[in-house]
Formats: structure tokens, sequence, C-alpha cells
């Protein structure tokens, strides 16, 4: 595996590997490309790599020395990496480019909507929706965000923002397992190429995202290689490219990209043992909020859209996106509406017609197939224009990348805890197996009259269910759990499992 | 306080599949959350969960976050409510919800008929 990468790329990774953890930079602060991340834990601030490009100023020239002395805010070559390196990362993590916020609605009632591969061109009149969504891990060594973390929604960049949100909307769509998915978007992420991949990665993208495989198969840091290469064959006296990228303020962002990478690498792309070590096992465990009625903040997605995720299984499960249109969210179609409106004239009379409200697809940014024009799998019916991440409020929890839940399945399968007074049959049932989640009785609101001591697992035709709901929060309980309303006698019961001891 | 005739019953627990009429109704807030101080007309069984007595006095709030806007208007019905009552008989007077057991959940009514059919909210 070794031998496909170049010589020059491995001669980074070990100079990046081997710089001592105190040699990281404290960044300039007139560096816009640097800023940190809120999501990032507090790191120890050391004098750093600055501290000693200002020892070494007379040997790197006027422009080194200048920077040194605070005449000049950073060498022009440093610069110029620093930007090649940013604008090729596959996924640029920027707090700073979140939405607008806005207050939060009054009267939220939402109308829960499951979206299917057909339904994603459903316009949406002003009014309240939530939709069921994914969240992607982007970055390890950070906390796992629990039930309730409060996080701001922003749109997805980076070179490689549209492969890795397409590649987990489809594979949702194909109903490729998640962890499959979430470690292919880690191995872009590290920016492993895919000739580098195993085959069965491989043929995932080849299912999924064909278009975007190109792209992915180059590393990009041998783009800022070959351009440092070209400034060195001009001075001699140039540093050291980690050096350079150090006082670009990319330094940081370099060894965290090795270190998922060697980790990926060692662990041969196994997915449980790679995601052991890419989270510290010291900022690993899973955060929850002191206070989880103090939910994410509503943010204003496009004119008229407002958004707010709710975090509920976390990487693990399903989440929410709370939606609502307003008024303002209309276009008027004689003005330019840019959408096709032959589903429009479907669902409305020609009355209704004056103004285009925005699509699901629309709002998650998703794109008709043959809009797009490209070589996508006739399977896989939309494809991707950009996408959502969400950033953390106020804890040091990961970014995630936010995508549509989209099922095309005639059938569920649901849970009910239930014994004592509370009996096998009952209308509440839940999509999330109950064994995975911590606390379930805390989480469900479970009343003392149920025993908790059995569960059943059953199968429920999608058009069966009456009501989709949340479970609120109740003196100490934390609440948030999925909640499906059903008529006992639509549910198939597959299994019914004692619980020793009881939920 | 509310004008309307309102009912509870359960389509979940035996114990409450009979509805019960509330003959007195008051709005509490425990803890910033609404919640209504009910009177019953047939006690709801309690003893063999270790009460001293059936009781008729309830406290009532919504199960479902999408319900917060409706159970403080009581705006539609049905409504899924937790069913609490006092842990201590000596309580005399309730001002938190940590002085309260959840016990069941239930459905609220503003009519008999759904109540007696445990009629679920339509499908949205």
């Amino acid at each position: 595996m070794l031998k496909k990468v170049s010589p020059l790329f491995l001669a980074l990774v070990l100079l990046t590997a081997t710089l001592p953890q105190t040699a990281r930079a404290r960044q300039d602060k007139t560096n816009p490309a640097t800023k940190p991340a809120p999501q990032e834990p507090e790191k120890k601030k050391k004098k750093g790599i600055f501290g000693k490009v200002k020892d070494k100023a007379e040997k790197v020239g006027k422009v080194a020395a200048n920077v040194a002395t605070g005449k000049s805010s950073i060498d022009p070559v440093a610069l110029t990496l620093g930007t090649l390196f940013n604008d090729q990362l596959p996924l640029k993590l920027d707090a700073g480019s979140v939405y607008k916020e806005v207050p939060a609605p009054n009267n939220f009632n939402p109308i829960f909507i499951r979206p299917t591969s057909k339904s994603l061109n459903t316009p949406l009149p002003p009014g309240d929706y939530s939709f069921p969504v994914h969240a992607i891990c982007t970055k390890d060594s950070v906390h796992v965000p629990g039930r309730g973390v409060g996080y701001k929604l922003a749109p997805l960049q980076g070179k490689q923002a549209d492969a890795l949100a397409a590649l987990i909307a489809r594979g949702d769509i194909a109903q490729v397992p998640h962890r499959t998915l979430q470690m292919i978007a880690w191995e872009i992420q590290a920016s492993i190429p895919y000739g580098e991949m195993p085959k069965a990665h491989q043929a995932v993208i080849d299912r999924l995202i064909p278009e975007y495989k190109i792209g992915i198969s180059g590393g990009f840091l041998q783009k800022v290689i070959d351009r440092y290469q070209t400034f060195a064959a001009k001075n001699s006296k140039i540093l050291p490219l980690d050096k350079m990228l150090e006082q670009a303020g990319v330094g940081d962002t370099l060894r965290s990209l090795n270190r998922s990478r060697n980790i990926i690498r060692e662990e041969a792309f196994d997915y449980e043992r790679s995601q052991m070590r890419l989270y510290d096992p010291a900022l690993g465990e899973r955060v929850t909020p002191a206070d989880p009625s103090a939910p994410s903040a509503w943010t204003e997605l496009q004119p008229g859209v407002y958004a707010q995720i709710i975090i509920e299984a976390g990487w693990q499960g399903l989440n929410r996106l709370n939606v609502r249109v307003s008024k303002d969210a209309g276009k008027s179609v004689a003005e330019g509406g840019t959408r096709a409106t032959l589903f429009l004239k479907a669902a409305y009379t020609p009355a209704q017609l004056q103004l285009e409200y925005p699509t699901i697809a629309a709002i998650f940014r998703l794109m008709p197939r043959v809009a797009m024009g490209v070589g996508v799998a006739a399977e896989i019916p939309y494809v991707v224009a950009g996408g959502l991440i969400a950033y953390s409020v106020a804890t040091a929890t990961q970014a995630l990348i936010i995508t549509l839940s989209v099922k095309d399945e005639e059938f569920e399968t649901v849970y009910r805890v239930f014994g004592g007074q509370a009996q096998l049959k009952g209308e509440s049932w839940t999509p999330i197996n109950p064994m995975t989640v911590p606390n379930y009785r805390n989480a469900a609101g479970l009343p003392r009259r149920n025993a908790g001591t059995s569960l059943a697992e059953g199968r429920v035709r999608s058009s069966d269910i009456i009501q989709i709901k949340t479970a609120d929060a109740l003196d100490g309980n934390a609440g948030g759990l999925l909640e499906y309303k059903i008529n006992p006698a639509n549910v198939k019961i597959i299994k019914v499992t004692p619980l020793r001891p009881p939920l | 306080m509310t004008e309307k005739q309102l009912y509870l019953s359960s389509s979940e627990y035996d114990a409450l599949a009979r509805p019960r009429r509330i003959i007195e109704v008051d709005w509490v807030v425990l803890d910033g959350r609404p919640c209504l101080s009910v009177i019953v007309d047939v006690p709801i069984p309690v003893r063999e969960a270790g009460f001293p007595d059936d009781t008729t006095a309830l406290y009532l709030t919504n199960r479902h976050v999408e319900d917060r806007a409706t159970f403080r208007n009581l705006s539609s019905f049905p409504i899924d409510v937790y069913v609490l009552i006092p842990k201590s008989t000596a309580e005399t007077e309730v001002t938190s919800l940590g002085q309260l057991e959840n016990m069941y959940w239930a459905t609220l009514y503003d009519d008999l008929k759904d109540a007696e059919n445990h009629q679920s909210a339509p499908a949205r």
C-alpha cells in the first residue's frame, strides 16, 4: 500500500508526524483563514513555530523578517501555500459561516414529514415541518454529541463537500449501512485517495458518487507539495514545507489530517477499530447538555425558510430538522420562479399558482438528476448541490454533516417497552431500538405503572403510522425519544423479549 | 381556567380505560411548566403502587414537545398527557414537579364519545 504513495508525500507525513506537540503554532490573528472553530477543544498556547521563525529571520530573507518583526502579516509564499491548502481541503470547518440566527418561532407545531425519493419535489406551503436527518461526524478527537446538544446550521464547504453530502444522501436512499458511509466519509476527509481505499469502499463510490471519483482520486496534499517545489526551485533558502504551513496557520489541520489518515491505514480501514482510535478516549465520551430545554438555535436557511437541528440519536441514528416555511419564502412564478411548475399544477388550483414555495429537495439542497445532467446511476434520483453542516453552540462537540433521511421502505421496524399495567397492545411505539438508548425510561418518559419488563419488536406499514411525536422532558427526565402513534392492530409482532433487569 | 368540559382516558392503561370526567380544573405552573391541576369524578387506582388510597386529584401536563402550545391553550383535542400525583399524601401544596410521580400516560379529550373510543388525533 505504501508503495503507491509518493516519496514527497511520505516525507511530509514524517515531517509533520515528528513535529513536537509544543510546536503548535499560535495562529496569526491577521490571517482570516485560520480562525479556530469553536468546537475545537481549548489548546494550550505555546510560543510555537512563529517564535522560532523570528529567531531565524535573518536567514530567510527580508519577507520572513518582516513577518517576524510584525511589519508584514505573513510570508507571501506561506500565504499562497496556506490558501492552496485551504482551497483543496476536502471539508472546510468554519464555524463563522453559520446562517443568520433568528428568534425561535412562536407556537411551532410541526407536521412530521417522512420523505421518500418520490416526495422530494413536494412544495412546502407556509407551515411548520420536521424531517428525519442523519448526522455524520466530521472530526476526530472531539466530543461526540449526545441528545439535546445545541447546534447551528451552516452551508457545507470544502473541495469534497458535495461528494460527502451526495455520498450520505444517496447511501441512505440505497440503504448502504451507516457505518460504511461514515467510514468512507472519514477516508475522504482524511484525503485518502480512491485508489488506496478497500475494494468494497471503491464499489460504493462507483455506485453512489461516480461523478466525484476523479476528484477524490488524488491526495490534495500532493498539489500543495508540487506548488512548494515550484517555489523551492527558485529560492534555496525557503523554509521547509511543514514550517511554511505552520506559518500559514494550517499546521493543526495538517496534523489532524495526518493523524486520521495514519489511524485509518493502521486499522486497515476497519470502522470499529478506526473509530475507537479516531476518538481520543479523553474526549470521545458523549456530551449531554446541562440544560436540555435550551436546544439548538434557529437560523435562516434561505429567505423565509427557518430551521433548527435537534440532536436525538447523534451520529448513531436519526435526528430531526425542524423547519418553518413562512409566506416570505414564496416566489412569484410570473416573476421568474426557477422551478418547473408541473408538480405545482398537479397539487394546486390555478388561483394558488401565484406563489412558488420551496420543495423538500430545495431546502436540503438536493436537485433532480435530470436537471444536473450528470452520469449518476439510474437508481439514484437526486444529486446534491451543497449540503448542510452543523456547528456546536457552546460545547466542544463535533461538527456534523446533516443529510435528509429518505426512506422508500414500505414497512418499518418499531419497538414497545411494556409490563405491569402497560400492555403489549398499545398505541405508543418507537422506531429506535430501546436497547441502544441509555436510560430509556428517562428518554421515553415512561410512567411508573409501566414496569418495563418486556420489549416487543414489530413491523408496521409506513402508511399506518398515525402520528410521529417527541417525548417532552419531565422533572429530570430528558425526553426526546421519537414516538409513533399506531393502531396496535396494524403492528405485526415479530418477537417479545423479557428484560432482565427491567428498563 | 377553562370552560370546556374535559375528559381523561387511556388506551394504554386499563386502569384509565374508562373515561373520567374532569369536574374541577385549574392551571398551575411547576418549575416553569404549565400543568393542569384537576379533580376527576372517579378515583384512579394507585394503591397497587403503594399509595394509601386511590385518588381523584391529579396533575396533567403535555407528553409531547409538539403539543406544548396546544396544551397551554387547550386549543385542539385530543392531547396526550402525563398523569401525575403527589408522591406524598403529606404534601399540602405542590410547588414543583419533583413532588409529583409520573403514574400513567393518558389522553385529554373535550368529547365524551372520543374519550370512550380512545380516539387518536387525526393523521397529520
